[in-house]
């Protein structure tokens, strides 16, 4: 309970960011309401499913490149890029979904990563089209920067009110139940295999959402957001803030970025840093900071 | 001529496949027997080629500075195994999967601080070529070739003829049975994380002279090398030497003849066996 108000609270404040006028602040943030809907997306096969995706990163930039495909080459409006980017995503998790579900544990994540690095050999040699390392420039700014602040703002917590009323669902319930014991599952009736496709679809769908948001909010889309690092991105935010908790995965993102942020003007190393701290988190804090938190709210 | 050309391009796809197999061999057989999939196997990899690179800047000599260099990431290997990956052994897989992960990370940053950002390179080792069919194949093709036969050999005589060989094979067929019988498990695992990161060194130091060691190195090869896995089943050792050379094949015969598709190749290969045989090749079901 105290920790809801304590959310309500940072919530409410962040509403007040564009007051600062800083514009970098303003971008930071809004890049954070992004990543955080990104990191919630990917917990439904990760924390909820107990499915360890490696290829997330595919979803993510196939509706941000369909995106900027449709909106800088064939000049249609930004809202039409917007949709068919987040359509194309949902068709990419139900295909990529189909061909690995069968699979659990190492096997899915290895065929997760191969298919989100073959997006990504596409993205960098298919150059007419992608624009190869160049990415693609130009997309045009929707609205103003605040604006688009509190655009994305809205966006990101109807998508995770809409994610948690899906992991709370009678759907969700089973996804748990496959994660704790998916013989029980089986037993009782349920097609594992059709829930397990059901989270992968709805996660890689808001996942496109955010990849949309992002296309945006840069107006340029480059291969970096195909790569594995930014599947990666994801999976470590989550494990940092908590996996077994629904708004680990935005406590991790949030600490995630701004880490990033601060070290990157110390040191070019931040990989360093963010492998030590990878390290630390699976071998020392396997809750992740909302454990943490937890075991402190029951008074251990 | 059309046949000549392709026999050449399919010698080409042979000596890829059998980097593929020296790489996915070592992750094969790490995996098998402490059941950890270890990503940083590619930067293994990596370390292979900057230490033979170094290595071989103070002596000339490429074979010496090839197998030191194998030599020394085997040691690193051991390393890792010991003080982090045997704290791992009983956890959830993603929490190994993000452990190794973690790895990767430190490792390619290691590389950028001691040798820099900008792909090395060392003078050409194993130049020329010879004729075949009208041909001309080079000779580097016939020594990755050899190699990998090599390691073949090695792996098999290492499994069937060795006490060591036949402590691994009871622990990846039975481990309960094969601890509950005396294994030392703690010996097994440390060693045969030394004998894949050597594989991996290796596999990184003979790629180096015909192309060059850079940071980012290690990934390509680790997802090549998953891929061999999936498609051979993962921990078959037969099936990563045959999926290997499948996937070497495919791709350059793909590049030969439908040049447009290539990168897709291997992965469309991976689509096929994850329908028609989910297990694998060799994959137990």
């Amino acid at each position: 309970m105290r920790s809801n108000i304590v959310l309500l609270v940072i919530v409410a404040l962040s509403l007040f960011i564009p007051f600062t006028g800083n514009d970098y602040l303003i971008y930071l943030s809004t890049k954070i309401w992004i990543l955080v809907l990104y990191a919630i997306a990917f917990n439904i096969v990760f924390g909820y499913s107990g499915l360890l995706s490696f290829g997330h990163a595919l979803f993510f930039s196939a509706s941000a490149y369909t995106l900027a495909i449709l909106v800088v080459k064939t000049g249609n409006p930004l809202a039409v890029g917007f949709v068919a980017g987040v359509a194309v995503a949902a068709v990419f998790s139900a295909g990529v979904g189909f061909l690995s579900l069968r699979h659990k544990e190492i096997h899915f994540a290895m065929i997760t990563l191969a298919f989100s690095m073959m997006f990504w050999g596409i993205v960098m040699k298919w150059r007419d089209v992608t624009g190869g390392e160049d990415g693609i420039v130009g997309i045009p700014r929707v609205m103003p920067v605040i604006w688009f602040y509190y655009f994305t703002f809205a966006v990101v917590l109807i998508c995770a009110y809409l994610i948690y009323r899906f992991v709370k669902s009678d759907i969700g319930l089973v996804l748990e139940g496959i994660r704790e014991n998916e013989t029980r599952v089986r037993f009782s009736g349920h097609s594992t295999l059709k829930y397990r496709l059901y989270a992968m679809i709805v996660s890689g769908t808001f996942t496109g959402v955010s990849g949309g948001l992002w296309a945006m909010l840069d107006r340029t889309v480059t291969p970096s957001i195909s790569h594995w690092s930014f599947s990666a991105m994801p999976v470590i935010a989550t494990l940092i803030g908590g996996p077994q908790n629904f708004i680990g995965p935005a406590v991790g993102t949030v600490i995630y970025v701004i880490a990033q942020d601060v070290i990157t003007r110390y040191t070019l190393y931040w990989q360093f840093i963010l492998g030590m701290v990878v390290v630390a988190v699976v071998l020392f804090f396997r809750g992740g900071v909302m454990g943490v938190v937890e075991k402190m709210i029951r008074g251990r | 001529m059309e046949t000549a050309a392709i026999a050449v391009q399919a010698m080409l796809g042979m000596s890829m496949g059998m980097l593929y197999w020296i790489v996915s061999s070592g992750l094969t057989f790490t995996f098998g027997v402490t059941r950890v999939l270890n990503f940083a196997h590619g930067a293994f990899y990596m370390f292979g080629a900057y230490f033979t690179l170094s290595i071989f800047e103070l002596t000339q000599n490429y074979i010496v500075s090839l197998l030191t260099a194998a030599a020394i990431v085997a040691l690193i290997g051991a390393v890792s195994e010991r003080v982090l990956i045997s704290r791992i052994y009983g956890l959830p897989v993603p929490f190994q999967l993000v452990l190794t992960f973690g790895l990767v990370l430190i490792f390619d940053d290691l590389v950028r601080i001691f040798w820099g950002t900008v792909p090395k390179m060392i003078p050409p080792q194993f130049v020329g070529s010879f004729n075949i069919f009208g041909r001309s194949l080079p000779i580097f093709a016939l020594y990755f070739i050899i190699t990998g036969i090599v390691i073949a050999l090695v792996i098999y005589l290492l499994l069937s003829k060795t006490d060591w060989g036949m402590e691994i094979r009871a622990l990846t067929t039975d481990r309960e049975t094969a601890m509950s019988s005396g294994l030392n498990p703690s010996f097994l695992y440390v060693t045969s994380f030394m004998f894949g990161s050597f594989l991996a060194g290796l596999g990184g130091g003979l790629y180096l002279p015909i192309s060059s060691a850079s940071p980012a190195m290690g990934e390509h090869i680790i997802i090549y090398a998953f891929i061999v896995t999936v498609i051979g089943g993962l921990g078959s050792i037969k099936g990563a030497f045959i999926s290997a050379l499948i996937i070497g094949m495919v791709e350059s015969l793909g590049a030969f003849f439908i040049p447009w598709m290539t990168i897709a190749l291997p992965y469309i290969a991976l689509a096929f066996v994850l329908i028609l045989r989910p297990e694998g090749i060799f994959g137990e079901k």
